[in-house]
């Protein structure tokens, strides 16, 4: 086998090399503005890959992944616009860092998370693929009913606030995740008549317009003394090692959950990253920083979100299923070669595979130059007077929108967004929930009554399965700790010391 | 005799009219196409539709004499593309790739945004059968076991399913329907779950295009059971059609090439002409080759035949 | 961002329990129920949703009324309101703006919403002197971002006259 890697590894000649990290830096670019992301850039780049060979043309693509999906982080800590839905999490301490003057930090502790992520789910990949696989293809709807039900009430404890708001704040984005046609019965819901309506409200834009357009009111209505005081001109100093160093064990932990979630098939950095955020504040000494500027927060959400890029192609290239959108355009960029994903790929077309796997490690090295790059390329964003600033994240935002589907409908659902977002904003009521709830109620939902009617209406599936079993197990465990953990921390708050 | 004023008038008018009303129709029908023409993809991308589609758009330039651009218009399972091609502009510069979910059978038994006789077919580009295929530890290795477990087993049978009216769904109904069977069907939401789980063992059975199964049939990870055409099919000479197995089920997938009804009918000629010729392309048919897409080119009388006498069946 | 919390709340119970009720009516006037394969319907979990939303509205209600009010009420008197005025003037600019680009062109609608947008913004830090700057931005701007998308995503702006 090692004289097929070798093989593998001589042919890939310049080319390849060189297109995979063409697409690194095409994909910094693209996730560094709000509202291109990955999905969008693979999917327009797909038909161009069809006359190049395989290693040059899929080499492209996956570089154009990785980059993307790190550099969603860039705007969300600068400007508080997540560039891709996978950098939602990280907005929320990466900013409150920018607000604190500490924007390099926040910056080189994203790369740092993300270069970890990526690596530990690369090695995943190379040595454990195929068990891991065989696992993850017995998951069915009831194991992911359990996961997704676990997810929806972990994130609803993530808000830094009043929890009962952000349950609040959950419950209403799982009712606008709602709308559209109910893939299981083909009746319509909430739709009114409007075409759109029937795919259901896109996350982008709805990200887009309630990170960064609410912003934009909250900064025009912010009263005039409290102007100047609010960000500070700075990007501070840079990452120190110990800072870095402490983070260690949430970015292990964080990216093993980053690994898992992207090697269930149908599941993505955007579920991976609030998952590993939440759990890593619950787990952290710190939980109080969450959600005001702190690193471990942007370690657990960033090497999350980027495990799952390694992590995702598991299941597509021993089982040709798709985890997400980017890997279902990847099995067309491989179809379109010729070469089917799925069982029969190791061995019909190995040097291939082993090509493509000696490319990933090269994109992950090559990502700390482009990282570093491209922080030192966007840094400046923080001089701007935030006044000078927002017009044009507007504008970016708006354009964003539209490109989506060139529809105005994908506007109209930012602009919303972003009026919905102010209010939730002066309210406090906290977004996180509701965007994850947007995301995740849905495919709850499907999950549960897919797994009601392979059982034909039984309930006991869920825990005559042992997969299912152990899992809920797990979860009731988990609900009777934080409980437990709220009790007993009122009762030590209430006792005289 | 003294022709009444009026009339000549009329007369003279009307001819005006019409020559002037035919001028911007034969000018159009030269100029036609003079911007890109934008194929409507009705499916999330990276599924068949949107592979095939990437390659018809990119080889059709050359054909059209301009640029044909892929938008993706996914969601509601086909619906939301299908309204938008429906409702959009007839002009002629926006198409659907549709196939028979979104084309025939939806719109005859759902209250779906749009009609299928908002719709006149261009071409036809592929078709492929059905190959009905089981978990290889489930209790049936062919077609005729299945059958015969089903109907000792009513309900018991447990099969992945695709969406509501969709490809898989269809085969199943079709199939229950001739061996009056009573099998259990789980919509999974899409093709790809529908697989996963019966690889995965947490369904039985399903139905899917020779592209999708055959590596797997090859791996022997599925069981073939029989295929749903007139003859064997290429690529799996092992597997006997359904006919063979004795359940008479000659039914497959296609996806083809439609504009809004409303289209003037030269434009329609004219794309027609493009996409005849496309098909006899060298080029062209080594892409779909490659692509594993069954390459079979049904022009447009044709083609609305079949989707008339489908669309009948289906009402049945 | 200063608010007056316990205001706040009442405004979130009632906003909950209101939606709730609308869900509920909506769900039972639209959504038909069709016999298919799976046992829960698809109106269900709307519904359990919506009776969620309306018990936690209720909660909240009984929480902002109850005794915790008295010690909210005095925290935020003292801090400034925040501007709704100008909030709905903002509000409003984006509104035609996102409609403006498709009828009179990304170009025109983009350097409009950059002046009003800054003229908002820019009271806060009571430099005139930036304007110069925002009317610069307002035509370069535009251009950069267009042929940006246009090159990587392949995406052209709206031309305007009501097409899209």
């Amino acid at each position: 086998m090692f004289d097929t890697i070798i093989h593998a590894i001589s042919e890939l000649g310049y080319w390849a090399v060189l297109s995979a990290l063409g697409g690194l830096v095409l994909g910094v670019i693209v996730g560094a503005v709000p509202g291109l992301t990955a999905s969008i850039a693979v999917a327009i780049l797909l038909p161009l890959t069809f006359f190049l060979p395989a290693t040059v043309g899929i080499g492209f693509l996956l570089g154009v992944y990785k980059g993307a999906v790190y550099a969603g982080s860039i705007p969300a800590i600068l400007i508080n616009t997540p560039g891709t839905p996978a950098a939602a999490a990280t907005a929320m301490d990466g900013f409150a860092m920018t607000q604190q003057g500490k924007a390099k930090k926040a910056l080189h502790m994203a790369l740092f998370s993300s270069l970890f992520g990526d690596l530990f789910a690369t090695i995943v990949l190379l040595s454990v693929a195929a068990p891991l696989a065989a696992i993850a293809i017995q998951f069915s709807a009831p194991e992911y009913a359990v996961l997704f039900l676990a997810s929806l009430v972990l994130i609803a404890t993530v808000s830094a606030g009043d929890s009962l708001k952000g349950v609040l704040s959950a419950i209403a984005g799982a009712l606008v995740g709602c709308i559209g046609l109910d893939s299981l019965t083909v009746a319509q819901r909430f739709v009114f008549d409007v075409p759109e309506l029937l795919g259901g409200v896109p996350l982008v834009p709805l990200i887009v317009g309630m990170f960064a357009l609410s912003e934009v009111l909250i900064q025009i209505t912010s009263p005039l003394s409290e102007a100047s005081a609010q960000i500070s001109r700075t990007v501070g100093p840079p990452l120190q090692r110990k800072e870095a160093l402490k983070c260690l064990p949430t970015l292990f932990r964080s990216t093993s959950i980053g690994t898992f979630i992207g090697a269930l098939p149908g599941l993505g950095a955007e579920i991976a990253c609030w998952v590993a955020y939440g759990i890593a504040k619950q787990r952290s000494k710190n939980p109080q920083e969450f959600g005001k500027g702190s690193l471990e927060g942007i370690a657990a959400a960033e090497s999350g979100a980027n495990a799952t890029v390694p992590a995702t192609l598991i299941p597509m290239l021993i089982f040709g299923i798709p985890g997400d959108v980017v890997t279902a355009v990847l099995i067309g960029a491989f179809i379109a070669q010729g070469v089917t994903p799925g069982p029969l790929l190791f061995t019909n077309h190995a040097s291939l595979v082993y090509g493509l796997f000696a490319l990933l490690v090269f994109t992950n090295i090559a990502l700390i130059f482009v990282g570093l790059l491209s922080i030192r390329s966007f840094s400046w964003v923080v001089r701007i007077p935030s006044s000078v600033m927002m017009p044009a994240v507007v504008v970016i935002a708006v354009a964003g929108a539209y490109s989506i589907g060139s529809d105005p409908y994908d506007v109209v659902i930012m602009l919303i967004g972003g009026v919905l977002g102010y209010a939730m904003r002066i309210n406090g009521v906290p977004i996180p929930p509701f965007i994850i709830a947007v995301l995740l109620a849905p495919q709850f939902e499907k999950m549960l009554r897919q797994s009601l009617s392979l059982s034909n209406g039984d309930f006991t599936i869920f825990v005559s399965r042992p997969i299912s079993a152990s899992l809920l197990a797990g979860f009731v465990l988990f609900i009777l700790l934080l409980v437990g953990k709220a009790a007993w921390s009122k009762r030590r708050a209430a006792l005289p010391l | 005799m003294m022709i009444s004023r009026t009339v000549l008038h009329a007369v003279i008018s009307a001819a005006t009219v019409c020559t002037i009303g035919a001028l911007p129709a034969t000018v159009a029908a030269e100029q036609f196409p003079d911007q890109p023409v934008r194929m409507v993809i009705p499916y999330p991308p990276g599924g068949a539709l949107s592979v095939t589609g990437a390659v018809i758009a990119t080889a059709a330039e050359a054909h059209l004499g301009q640029p044909m651009v892929s938008l993706i218009r996914a969601g509601g399972g086909g619906a939301v593309g299908a309204t938008f091609v429906a409702k959009s502009r007839a002009d002629g510069y926006t198409l659907l790739l549709g196939d028979p979910s979104i084309n025939v059978i939806r719109p005859v038994l759902e209250d779906l945004p749009y009609t299928a006789d908002e719709f006149v077919p261009i071409a036809r580009f592929t078709h492929s059968p059905f190959v009905f295929v089981a978990n290889k530890d489930a209790p049936f290795k062919s077609m005729k076991e299945l059958v015969a477990y089903a109907k000792d087993n009513p309900g018991k049978v447990v099969y992945s399913s695709d969406n509501i009216n969709g490809w898989t769904y269809t085969a199943f109904e079709i199939l229950k329907r001739e061996a009056d069977i009573n099998m259990r069907g789980v919509e999974f939401d899409g093709g790809g779950p529908a697989v996963t789980n019966v690889l995965g063992g947490n369904t039985l059975a399903y139905a899917g295009v020779p592209s999708v199964v055959q590596d797997y049939i090859a791996s022997g990870t599925l069981t073939a059971l029989c295929v749903s055409d007139t003859e064997r099919y290429a690529n799996l000479p092992d597997v006997p059609t359904c006919v063979e197995q004795g359940v008479d089920i000659k039914w497959g997938a296609w996806i083809g090439l439609f504009a809004p009804a409303k289209t003037p009918e030269d434009r329609v000629q004219r794309l027609r002409t493009a996409f005849n010729a496309l098909a006899e392309d060298d080029g062209f048919k080594a892409l779909m080759k490659r692509i594993n897409a069954d390459l079979n080119y049904l022009d447009q009388p044709a083609f609305s035949e079949m989707l008339s006498a489908d669309s009948k069946a289906v009402k049945n | 961002m200063a608010h007056n919390k316990k205001a706040a709340d009442r405004r979130v119970a009632l906003a909950s329990i209101l939606t709730a009720v609308v869900v509920v009516i909506v769900v039972f006037q639209t959504i038909n129920v069709v016999d298919y394969h799976d046992p829960m319907a698809p109106s269900f979990f709307p519904l359990l949703l919506a009776y969620l939303l309306f018990a936690c509205g209720l909660f909240l209600a009984i929480r902002t009324w109850s005794s915790h009010a008295a010690e909210l009420q005095d925290h935020d008197d003292e801090a400034p309101r925040p501007r709704f005025g100008r909030g709905v003037l903002g509000a409003l600019a984006l509104v035609l703006y996102g409609f403006g680009v498709f009828y009179i062109g990304f170009w025109l609608a983009s350097f409009l919403a950059v002046l009003g947008l800054g003229w908002l913004l820019l009271d806060r830090d009571a430099t005139r002197r930036f304007m110069g700057l925002m009317l610069v931005m307002g035509i370069v701007l535009p251009w950069v971002v267009a042929l940006m998308f246009d090159v990587f995503a392949g995406v052209k702006m709206p031309l305007g006259w009501g097409g899209g």
